[in-house]
Formats: C-alpha cells, sequence, structure tokens
C-alpha cells in the first residue's frame, strides 16, 4: 500500500506536504520501510548503471567515428568552379557585326552552354575524381579478396582471422557458420613483427595496432550488407596459434562491426585489463548471438468454448474448463459440458435419437502449442479423454489455433474427433465415433 | 566552442545551417555542441534497451549522423532534443525487431557470471549492475522503455508521453509498474543488492 507512495517519493512527484508524513510513516512501519528500503536500492543501482555506462563510453571516439561519416558527403560539395572573366578589351566579334562566328581560339574564354548551370560543371569536374575514387576502391577490395582467398597476408601486432566452423567464440555451443560464408576483410599498415599464422583461417591486417596507443583500426572492405563480431584477444606470450576457442571467457569481448558504419575502433574499449591486442577474429554475427529463450510463467486460464458436432451425428455443445500451461508449450486441462441436441444414428438401422447422453465429462490429457514466430499466432494439436454421463469411455486428438489478443486473452478453434474406447452397458450408444467436431471458445489467463 | 553553449538546440541547428557552406569548421563545433548535450541520454537509452553496448555505440552513432544529414540537407527539426532521441528509438526498434532477443526468467541466475562490460567498476558493483540489466531486459518493451526514458535519460513523463505517442498519465503508470516488476524480479537478490549499494 505504500508502493506507490514510495514510488512518487522517489521519483520527485510527491507533494511536498505529504513528504514529511510519509517518511515518519516508513520510520514507523515495518512494512513501509521494507518497501523504501528496496526501492531506494533500485534508484541506488540505476544510479550506479548510469555512471558506469558513461564511464565506459568513449564520447570522442563516437563522435570521431561520426565526422569520419559525415565528412566524405561534405566534401562532395565542391566550390563553384571559377569560370574564366570576358576580356574587356577582346577585339569586338565579327559575328556581332554581321559578320561569321570567329574560331574559339581568337581571344574568347570558353562558355557553359545556356542550359548548363555552374553546379553541373562542377559535377562534370568531379566525376573524374570519383570514378579514380572507385577504381582505387576496387583495387583495394581486389587485394582484400585474394588475400582473404589465400589467407597469407603478412600480419603484425594484429590480425583478423575468418573462423572456420569448428572454433566457436561463445561457450554456449552454438556453431559458426564456416569461413567461406564469411568474406569481410581488414587493410592497412602492418607492423613488422610477424606472428605465426595458422592455415585454419584465412588472416588479414589489421592496421595501426601498436602497442603505445593501442590503436586499431579497420575497414570493412567486402560483404558489408552483413554483420560482424570482431573479438580482440591479448597478447599471449606472442602464441598466436592460440584458437579463440581456448580462451577462456574473461579474455575476449565483443566489438561489432555492421557493415561500414564503424571506422575506428580502439582495442582499450574492449580490454579493460589493457592487454595489447593480438588478433580480431571476424564471424558472423547472427550466428554469435546467444539464443535465449522468451519469458515464460506458467500460468491458468479459464476457457470457454461452443462447439459443433459433425459426424457421425449432428448437434451443438457447450463447455467451460480450466487449462494449465507448465511451459510454453505443454498445458493440461480439464472441462465439464458436453453436446446437446445431439443426433445419433444406432448401428443397423438409421433411426435418429435425440438428446443421446448429452452430457460428458473431458480432458485434455495434453496440449502441444507451437508459437508462430513473429506473431501472436500459435497452433496446437492435444489428447483429448472423456467420460459420458452414461458411463461410455471416449479419447481422441484435435488440432487447433490460439490467437493472443492481449497478455490475459485469447481465442482458439479446434477440429477434433474422438472414438469410443468403452461403452458402458447402460449406453445405448453402439457408434465408434464421437464427439468429434469443430469449436470455437475463449480463454482468459488468471 | 564554449561560446555556443549557451545557445538552445534550435540557434546550433539554424546557426549550423547557415554555416555549412561557408564555414564547415564552425558547423563541426557547431555540432559538437549538439553532440555533447545529448550524446548521454542518447547513449543510456540505446545501452539499456539494446543491452549492448556496441550495438548501442552503432546506434549512437547512427542517430547523430542522421541529425547531420538532416541539417545538412537544410531541412527544419522543430524539437531537436525530440527528434534526437525519437530517431534512437526508432533504430532501437527496427534492431530489436530485427534480432528478436530475449531473455528468460529462468536464466537471471546462469547469465549473470558471463557477463562483461564494465570493468573500471568494483566487482560487487559490477555484478548489481547486470543484476540490473538483466532484470531490465525482463521487462516487456513499454515498461522497460518507460523506466529508461525516466531514470537513464532522465525525461520528463510530457516528454516520454511525447516520444512514446501515450499520454503522461500513462507514461507515469507505465514507469510505477516497470519499477513494480523490478522489484518483484529482484527481490530474491534482495540481500544481496543491500550488501553491494551498502
Amino acid at each position: 500500500m505504500f508502493a506507490h507512495l514510495i514510488h512518487q517519493l522517489f521519483d520527485g512527484t510527491l507533494l511536498a506536504s505529504e513528504k514529511e508524513h510519509l517518511l515518519e510513516t516508513v520510520s514507523k512501519n515495518d512494512e513501509a520501510k521494507v518497501e523504501y528500503r528496496l526501492q531506494e536500492r533500485i534508484h541506488e543501482a540505476v544510479r550506479l548503471d548510469n555512471n558506469a555506462i558513461l564511464a565506459a563510453s568513449n564520447a570522442d571516439d563516437d563522435l570521431a567515428a561520426i565526422f569520419a561519416r559525415v565528412e566524405p558527403a561534405k566534401k562532395k560539395v565542391l566550390p563553384l568552379p571559377i569560370l574564366p572573366a570576358i576580356d574587356a578589351n577582346a577585339p569586338e566579334l565579327s559575328h556581332e557585326k554581321g559578320g561569321q562566328a570567329p574560331p574559339r581560339h581568337a581571344g574568347f574564354a570558353p562558355m557553359p552552354a545556356p542550359h548548363k548551370t555552374a553546379e553541373h560543371k562542377s559535377r562534370r569536374r568531379f566525376v573524374p575524381i570519383l570514378s579514380k575514387m572507385s577504381l582505387q576502391a576496387l583495387c583495394f577490395c581486389v587485394v582484400g579478396a585474394v588475400a582473404a582467398t589465400f589467407g597469407a597476408m603478412p600480419i603484425g601486432y594484429g590480425s583478423a582471422r575468418l573462423l572456420k566452423s569448428e572454433t566457436v567464440l561463445h561457450s554456449n555451443g552454438e556453431p559458426h557458420l564456416p569461413a567461406s560464408e564469411s568474406s569481410h576483410a581488414f587493410s592497412g599498415v602492418h607492423s613488422d613483427k610477424a606472428l605465426p599464422t595458422q592455415n585454419d583461417g584465412a588472416q588479414f591486417s589489421l592496421h595501426g595496432v601498436n602497442h603505445t596507443s593501442s590503436f586499431a583500426s579497420g575497414i570493412m572492405l567486402a560483404d558489408s550488407a552483413h554483420e560482424t563480431a570482431v573479438s580482440v584477444v591479448p597478447n599471449d606470450g606472442g602464441n598466436f596459434a592460440q584458437t579463440i576457442n581456448n580462451q577462456s571467457s574473461e579474455l575476449l569481448q565483443t566489438c561489432v562491426f555492421k557493415g561500414k558504419k564503424r571506422f575506428v575502433a580502439y582495442p582499450g574499449d574492449w580490454l579493460s585489463d589493457g592487454a595489447t591486442p593480438l588478433a580480431v577474429t571476424t564471424l558472423p554475427r547472427a550466428k554469435a548471438t546467444i539464443p535465449i529463450k522468451p519469458v515464460f510463467k506458467p500460468f491458468l486460464a479459464l476457457t470457454s468454448r461452443l462447439s459443433t458436432n459433425v459426424f457421425p451425428s449432428g448437434g451443438y455443445g457447450a463447455s467451460i474448463g480450466a487449462l494449465y500451461a507448465i511451459s510454453e508449450r505443454d498445458a493440461f486441462g480439464v472441462e465439464v459440458g458436453g453436446t446437446f441436441g445431439r443426433q445419433g444414428f444406432k448401428s443397423g438401422n438409421t433411426e435418429s435419437i435425440q438428446n443421446l447422453n448429452p452430457t460428458a465429462f473431458l480432458a485434455n490429457v495434453y496440449r502441444f502449442t507451437l508459437p508462430v514466430e513473429g506473431t501472436n499466432l500459435s497452433v496446437f494439436s492435444h489428447i483429448r479423454a472423456g467420460i459420458e454421463t452414461t458411463g461410455t469411455l471416449f479419447g481422441g486428438i484435435g488440432f487447433g489455433a490460439q490467437y493472443q489478443i492481449t497478455d490475459k486473452f485469447f481465442v482458439f478453434g479446434t477440429v477434433e474427433a474422438a472414438r469410443t474406447l468403452w461403452k458402458a452397458p447402460t449406453s445405448d450408444q453402439s457408434f465408434k465415433l464421437a464427439h468429434d467436431g469443430i469449436s470455437f471458445g475463449v480463454a482468459v489467463k488468471l | 566552442m564554449n561560446q555556443y553553449t549557451s545557445y538552445t538546440d534550435e540557434q546550433l541547428a539554424c546557426q549550423m545551417q547557415s554555416a555549412f557552406r561557408d564555414e564547415p569548421q564552425k558547423a563541426n563545433e557547431l555540432f559538437t555542441v549538439l553532440y555533447r548535450r545529448h550524446e548521454k541520454r542518447v547513449r543510456l537509452y540505446a545501452v539499456r534497451m539494446l543491452s549492448d553496448t556496441e550495438l548501442a555505440r552503432d546506434i549512437l552513432q547512427e542517430t547523430f549522423v542522421r541529425l547531420y544529414n538532416t541539417l545538412a540537407e537544410g531541412k527544419a527539426i522543430q524539437n531537436i532534443s525530440a527528434y534526437i532521441i525519437r530517431t534512437a528509438r526508432n533504430l532501437c526498434f527496427n534492431l530489436k525487431r530485427d534480432t528478436k532477443k530475449t531473455i528468460s526468467v529462468d536464466e537471471l541466475e546462469i547469465a549473470l557470471p558471463v557477463q562483461n562490460g564494465f570493468g573500471h567498476v568494483n566487482h560487487e558493483h559490477n555484478e548489481l549492475l547486470e543484476i540490473i540489466g538483466v532484470a531490465l531486459d525482463c521487462l516487456d518493451d513499454e515498461y522497460k522503455e518507460a523506466f529508461v526514458l525516466r531514470y537513464y535519460s532522465q525525461m520528463s513523463y510530457e516528454e516520454i508521453a511525447d516520444i512514446t505517442g501515450t499520454s503522461a498519465t500513462n507514461a507515469a503508470s507505465r514507469v510505477f509498474r516497470a519499477k513494480q516488476k523490478l522489484k518483484e524480479l529482484l527481490s530474491r537478490y534482495r540481500i544481496d543488492i543491500e550488501r553491494m549499494t551498502d
């Protein structure tokens, strides 16, 4: 009962007049004291979390990276071209006097065509520059791709290495894509100190890695549409032959590159102990994500449904029940209700019987639900069993779908079939099939 | 650069737009002021919404690159602060939608020892931060977002309402519910948390 007031107190939205009274209550009431203490701790934890996030961040790096991304765009805006001025002392043109136009070299500066603006001209002048840049980038990519193929570029203090499928970064056993599925490359200046290489993965140089500044940067050249996780392994006596698998998890921290977005990365960001980065490992990010199950809590739901029997008898029914889900997929339930106004047929003749054993007790012995990924829809199958008022036992299966409208409320529909398992002596029911049909219902989670 | 710090966001944006062509250095300085003013708020929001420092850095960069480009194109932005956080929010939601990452309450205890990332704080605080981080991950997005905007990005309920497209009352209600949920999740760590924060 104090939760809201104490929340307002920490939130700064409590009226000043209520504050003293609340604090007095907190000092006297144990329940309020516990509530106050817990909320205080949450706020303290949030404050520490805030500080930790900001302490771990490097705003200058990010700003530099932002400028690195926007600067090239700015460079496209070239200054207006300076057009040659018309010589005021040039002799009057012969065609202006009604004669023929002179040749271009006769003392006149070239003028742009009337429909071409200065901007057009500047763009035209920019094209060769762009082409040159593209050519360089293309060459760069080709060199990178060749290096990736042969995996034999000399490496410095840092190197990027594609993982093979058997090399797992995380300890959860999730396999990674083989190296051939990833085609990222780094490029740059190399250190003069070469390290041993391995044959089971391609290696790429990472430029600018050195001990003093702990600076490393790389540019993704190929396949930039894919995300790549880059991990830095600290120097372990220069033994690069250690695989990522063998490194303990605290030695690895992951920095995520997304395409060409991140131009600059500092190993200091990744390695809190200041160890020198030795290797950079790329792997497809999608596979590197630790699969985590969705949140689920067991729940009890009340169900209610209307049904109709279609074969071999016609009728309608209604039932209410309860469903207990023990996991996201597995549930058990019971229902009370049955079919009313059912018409059945005795074996061997076509005589219609009205209201034949109208009520039944049903149990969803087991229900298996399969959520449809990315939607509120789930499909399920269930095994059913029941007993009629006469004592006849029946069992069957059903298939259905449910749609979750809110957290607490969902609707469902089923198609089901059942078979008489044991016929009570008192029952005049002789056909094998029973309680088969379709039904629609609603359920409310408690 | 200090001369610009007294400018409002809108003044900075306006000056920046006029400086783009002739004074690119000044434009960059003005942008830097904008960045310094809003960077923390966006970073805190992104880190907590995504629970991934590196992804959050990407979001931070992308948000400010978009701001820069929008201003460079000469487009007018009415409320820079809201624009920035709304851009970050959209980017976060797009990323979350694409990656669809959730965490189970059952894994709360398991997840703790393998979390990394805050090497500069002491061990107990580190553990506490991981607890609060994982607990936040267990909240529904709407509650988590309201809580993060309120207590990490330090926004008022009116601002939260404006960004999330709801009413201020509803925003306040979400924050309260988020805290209640957190309390429930953290109750089993109560003794540990008290020890860590003492």
